[in-house]
């Protein structure tokens, strides 16, 4: 018997089960499609330091920049430093004592953040003039009342899930996404004691009994708690956001939209993205559309501060469930963010806990508490090491560029992207370029995804097919959007699967599927004609479907 | 500048109208920006799906019937337009050693995909066509080659996707070369192994080496990625005496040689055919009449009929403004997707399907005509540019989609010949 | 309620007492150069665009990716990377010196961007991409 059994592999359900894993727990992790498949991997992508919270408690403010502090500790490869600039617009170029004002208090509230800037090895703001705002950034709009600068942090979420997960394995926790719960096991006096298990692929089932069963399942969480005949309440709130092609700016920009919501553009990875929109959703969160409205919101949110935005080329829209706490909020930005865990004993379902709310940035501290909570039912676990030990590829610096590039003879970028994502693992996926030399030879030219990362991935990080493979090394997340890479990908699943042509490329067309599903609500000249090659190359050269 | 016709765009489709109004008598000049959708095509020409063994004419009546396929503007014509199409196309291009099927009786080539599929299609270059797994001899072990880096992972996975779909009357397997042996290798990309191939000796070394791996693997045919880039007919003869079996050629994914090819025998046809060519931007100027913009330069054309065969969205015939109104990019003129004059993201499968391969009548987008290929304006009348009629061909028309077996390149090249005629009929 | 409070306090006092004395008080860089110190200048080469940059970046935006350009390329040099990867995030450019010194051997034949079926201006994006590397730190 099992001492926890987590459901989801989002952030929250990764970092419990590397944190229980740590601490000596015997533990299995369960996720019914992939990591951070649902929110997890469809947010922002930002590890802030709360300083949202500057206006309610400060202590939340300390603890989030101390945390932040702590994933950079534990995975240091993995972190982007984000530049913040706040323009302040003035209405018809001139600056109202209003705007001053609002520009002062911005000053005043960011040098209160500056406080914090050094647990999480922050810069400190600057206050900038309107001329200095354009230098910094010409794209801004004219006739600023001026500026402030903050410095936060971005991240690779899908691998932030996926590392936590390789760790607790590590650790002893036995993994298995693609595995849905297909009933709870109950014992004496409703105790829930397990789950009966559906694998989703090949369809095999199994039971697995644990001592306790840690629901962090998000925006899926109450479907989980109804199999306990358990109410869990939660407000789910609909995020969209937009990729735009590249970098717009090296710095992201916080604007704000027609309805006062705060709506960021961010440097992220090679990308920028633009988000987010925020709506009460009470759809089935496994079937989320972007609205066309909801693209053109945040365009013109955007356009408002960075009219630079209108020329960019918009790759895609998508969207994620929040599973933000139930409360009664005017307006849907006012629900807090924060987190909250039950134990579902009093409601009857004794062994059975939730979490729900949460953010990406604190997820570390919500699953040590979460941990601290089944520790304290079970009666047994060790202290929580989760800040201190690092997540794989954090043990040590990231090897050069130019030593990887120069060793394993692969292409510079390629290698640079490889430590991004890797850091000091980037040596053990490249050792498999010896085995065959093909490996060395670039699957996605727009991500720099080799094939031997994709191999690597393949066996030892869970991934299970492309749209894993997306997850993993962003596969298909570039410009062509799956055009070039699709073919060559699946081709090298059939081979390390050792899967029937048919299977792989019905791979292939997934992650095809996957990529159109964001390409639809943004169809415009560029992501018409990219249709119309990658359709070219798949369904008319190709004849992946077969003969019509 | 002036002549009798003006086409716009140098693809299949601007190609086969500027040889046909050139044949029919007229003075041609063609207008072209840049390559498009033809120069990444496959190496071959689709013009309609079929099932084994029925004729190209039968598939082609099929696709007449639905509503808006280029197709159905012909009427009766339409098995006339086939064999002229063909026969044009096997003229033309006869430096590629065009070959498939003469006439709308004869069905389609079963040609090896890069995906490991069977592509069905009308006509393919000489090194292509040669593989129809069609007629392949009952027994042959089909051979594709390996090369280096990512092509060598994907010829396995053609080699086992043939592999199903010939089995059990005959095989495939993949074939592991060691031409390219270097790590830096690895890194080559097709059209680079093409161009190496074109080098002095570097052929037949590379059919010695297909020779051994070929014994080594039991094969009787040989499928490569590329014969090389200049003159497929030799290179393909050359391989095939140097690896003692018979070597096909594969369709090509993009950027694709073969369509590379095909774009230069096309260009190389209409140099040859007297047309005169010009690179330049096609648009409308003040006076309604046609212009082209070179550079920072800008001259009137004055013409007594235009083609647009300017391509799609890749094409950029077809253009979709920020509001999404569709529009041809030349003359301004009315596009349609389906009945829809705007590209609208709609929650429903109404303009975009739900899957990738699903039927998008978005990217069917483009222009309508009449049965003479005249290209309608807002009102449904035959348009005109300062007087003279407008014809239209190509993906510039809409209404089929080479993705779903309507027809590809093969639709390009039958409507482009039929607006070279009538336009050169209107310029008389 | 009071941790409210209390953080209204700490920003009140702050605008009403401390940020004006320090205002007055602090030395060092501040502005648009203490910026430039805390970002362009460091490790992570997070530069500013100019105002001829963010011009040029929004013609950048066409490539699909058709890999035309590479296929004509007399040194194989692979052009289609800069549109589709190099010059999508200066950070990077750090790392790929190396590998724009390929654009040495480019004779400037223009056969990449003349073949280009979406009109993007190829030998904009390389010097764009040179001249951003050149300003990155290395």
């Amino acid at each position: 018997m099992l001492d926890l059994l987590v459901i989801g592999g989002g952030v929250n359900g990764t970092g419990i089960a590397r944190d229980a894993a740590m601490r000596g727990l015997s533990v299995m992790l369960i996720e019914k499609k992939d990591f951070a498949a649902g929110a997890s991997g469809a947010n922002s992508g930002m590890i802030h330091g709360g300083a949202r919270y500057l206006l309610t408690d400060r202590d939340l403010t300390r603890i989030a920049c101390i945390d932040s502090g702590y994933i950079q500790r534990i995975a240091p490869h993995l972190l982007f430093r984000i530049p913040f600039l706040f323009p302040v617009l003035t209405k018809n170029g001139h600056a109202t004592l209003a705007d001053r004002a609002y520009l002062y208090s911005a000053e005043c509230y960011f040098a209160e953040y500056d406080r914090f800037q050094p647990l999480k090895n922050g810069k400190q703001s600057a206050l900038l003039n309107d001329k200095e705002m354009h230098d910094l950034e010409p794209g801004l709009a004219k006739d600023l009342a001026g500026g402030l600068s903050t410095d936060e942090y971005g991240i690779d979420p899908f691998r932030l899930c996926t590392l936590n997960a390789r760790s607790a394995a590590e650790h002893g926790a036995e993994i298995a996404n693609h595995t849905e719960v297909t009933h709870l096991l109950r014992g004496d006096g409703g105790r829930v004691e397990g789950a009966g298990l559906r694998h989703a692929l090949t369809g095999e089932r199994r039971e697995v009994r644990a001592r306790a069963v840690f629901n962090a399942c998000g925006a899926w969480g109450p479907k989980i708690a109804a199999l306990a005949g358990v109410e869990l309440k939660l407000r789910p709130a609909k995020g969209v956001h937009v990729t735009l092609d590249r970098r717009l700016s090296n710095y992201g920009v916080s604007t704000r939209s027609v309805d006062g919501r705060d709506v960021f553009i961010l440097p992220h990875e090679d990308s920028t993205i633009i988000g987010t929109t925020d709506d009460d959703y009470y759809g089935d969160p496994d079937d989320v559309a972007v609205h066309d409205d909801e693209v053109k919101y945040l365009l013109q949110s955007a356009e408002a501060y960075f009219p630079a935005v209108r020329e960019a080329r918009v790759l895609r829209a998508w969207a994620g469930v929040r599973p933000t706490l139930y409360e009664y909020g005017p307006l849907e930005d006012k629900l807090s963010r924060d987190h909250v865990i039950h134990d579902h004993a009093e409601a009857g379902a004794p062994g059975l806990f939730s979490i729900v709310g949460g953010k990406l940035a604190s997820f570390r501290l919500m699953s040590e508490e979460a941990v601290d909570a089944v520790c304290r039912a079970l009666g047994k676990g060790a202290p929580c090491t989760t800040h201190t030990l690092p997540l794989p590829g954090g043990e040590a610096t990231a090897p050069g560029v130019d030593a990887l590039t120069r060793e394993h003879q692969v292409p510079p970028f390629a290698a640079a992207r490889l430590s991004y994502r890797h850091g000091s693992e980037a040596p053990r996926v490249l050792a498999l370029c010896a085995e065959r030399q093909e490996l060395r030879a670039q699957a996605c030219p727009c991500e720099g995804v080799l094939f031997a990362e994709l191999a690597f991935a393949l066996r030892s990080e869970f991934a299970e097919g492309l749209l894993d493979l997306r997850r993993r090394c962003r596969l298909g997340m570039g410009i062509c959007q799956g055009a070039r890479c699709a073919g060559p990908a699946a081709a090298l699943y059939q081979e390390e699967r050792k899967a029937t042509a048919d299977e792989a490329l019905a791979q292939a067309e997934a992650l095809l599927d996957e990529r159109w599903k964001g390409h639809r609500p943004v169809l415009g000249n560029d992501a018409l004609a990219q249709a119309e090659l990658t359709r070219g190359t798949y369904f008319t050269t190709g004849a992946l479907r077969g003969a019509p | 500048m002036n002549a009798d016709v003006a086409v716009v765009g140098g693809g299949m489709a601007g190609a086969c109208a500027a040889l046909a109004a050139s044949k029919a008598g007229a003075r041609v000049i063609e207008i072209s920006r840049a390559p498009g959708a033809t120069a990444v095509s496959s190496g071959a020409i689709d013009f309609a799906a079929t099932s084994s063994g029925e004729s190209l004419r039968a598939g082609a009546e099929r696709l007449a019937l639905r509503p808006g396929h280029p197709y159905s503007l012909l009427g009766k014509d339409l098995g006339a337009a086939l064999d002229g199409a063909l026969l044009l196309l096997r003229h033309s291009l006869s430096s590629l050693g065009l070959a498939g099927a003469r006439t709308g009786a004869d069905g389609n080539l079963w040609l090896a995909s890069p995906l490991g599929r069977q592509k069905a299609a009308a006509l393919a270059q000489g090194p292509i066509a040669a593989g129809d797994l069609h007629a392949l001899p009952a027994g042959a072990r089909l051979g594709v080659a390996a090369l280096c880096g990512g092509q060598a992972i994907e010829a396995r996975l053609i080699a086992s996707g043939l592999h199903q779909s010939l089995s059990p009357a005959s095989s495939a397997v993949a074939l592991d070369l060691d031409f390219y042996p270097a790590a830096a290798d690895a890194q080559r990309q097709l059209a680079e192994i093409a161009a190496d191939l074109d080098r002095p000796g570097r052929r037949s070394a590379f059919g010695e080496a297909l020779s051994r791996a070929a014994k080594r693997a039991g094969a009787t045919h040989i499928l490569v990625p590329t014969v090389g880039l200049a003159n497929p007919v030799a290179a393909q003869a050359e391989l095939g005496s140097a690896a003692g079996l018979p070597v096909f050629e594969l369709l090509g994914a993009p950027p694709s040689v073969p369509g590379l090819r095909l774009q230069r025998a096309l260009e190389a046809a209409l140099e040859a055919a007297g047309v005169i060519r010009v690179r330049g931007i096609a648009e409308r100027s003040l006076s309604a009449q046609l212009q082209i913009i070179r550079g920072g330069e800008c001259e009137q054309v004055s013409c007594k009929a235009v083609v647009l065969a300017s391509g799609r969205f890749l094409g950029g015939g077809i253009r979709c403004a920020p509001d999404g109104t569709l529009g041809d990019s030349a003359l301004g003129l009315p596009a349609w997707a389906g009945a829809r004059r705007r590209i609208v993201s709609l929650m429903n499968e109404e303009l975009a399907g739900q899957r990738a391969g699903d039927r998008h009548l978005a990217l069917e987008a483009g222009l309508r005509a009449d049965s003479r290929l005249r290209a309608l304006d807002e009102d449904g009348r035959p348009a005109t540019a300062n007087g003279a009629p407008v014809f239209a061909a190509g993906a510039a028309l809409g209404g089929y989609d080479p993705a779903r077996g309507d027809g590809g390149l093969g639709v390009a090249a039958l409507t482009g010949r039929l607006a070279g005629l009538f336009a050169a009929e209107a310029a008389r | 309620m009071s941790r409210a409070l209390n953080a209204l306090f700490k920003l009140a006092w702050r605008a009403l007492f401390v940020q004006p004395f320090l205002k007055l008080l602090r030395r060092g860089p501040r502005g648009k150069q203490l910026f430039l110190d805390n970002y362009s200048r460091g490790a992570e080469g997070l530069l500013p665009y100019s105002a001829a940059d963010r011009s040029e970046l929004a013609r950048f935006r066409g490539c699909i990716n058709c890999g035309l350009c590479d296929a004509v390329c007399p040194t194989h040099a692979t052009p289609s990377l800069f549109p589709l990867t190099w010059s999508r995030a200066t950070p990077e450019l750090r790392n790929i010196k190396g590998a724009l010194a390929a654009l040495d051997a480019c004779g400037t034949c223009h056969l990449c961007q003349d073949v280009c079926p979406r009109s993007v201006p190829l030998l904009e994006v390389f010097a764009f991409t040179r001249r951003k590397s050149a300003e990155s730190p290395s």
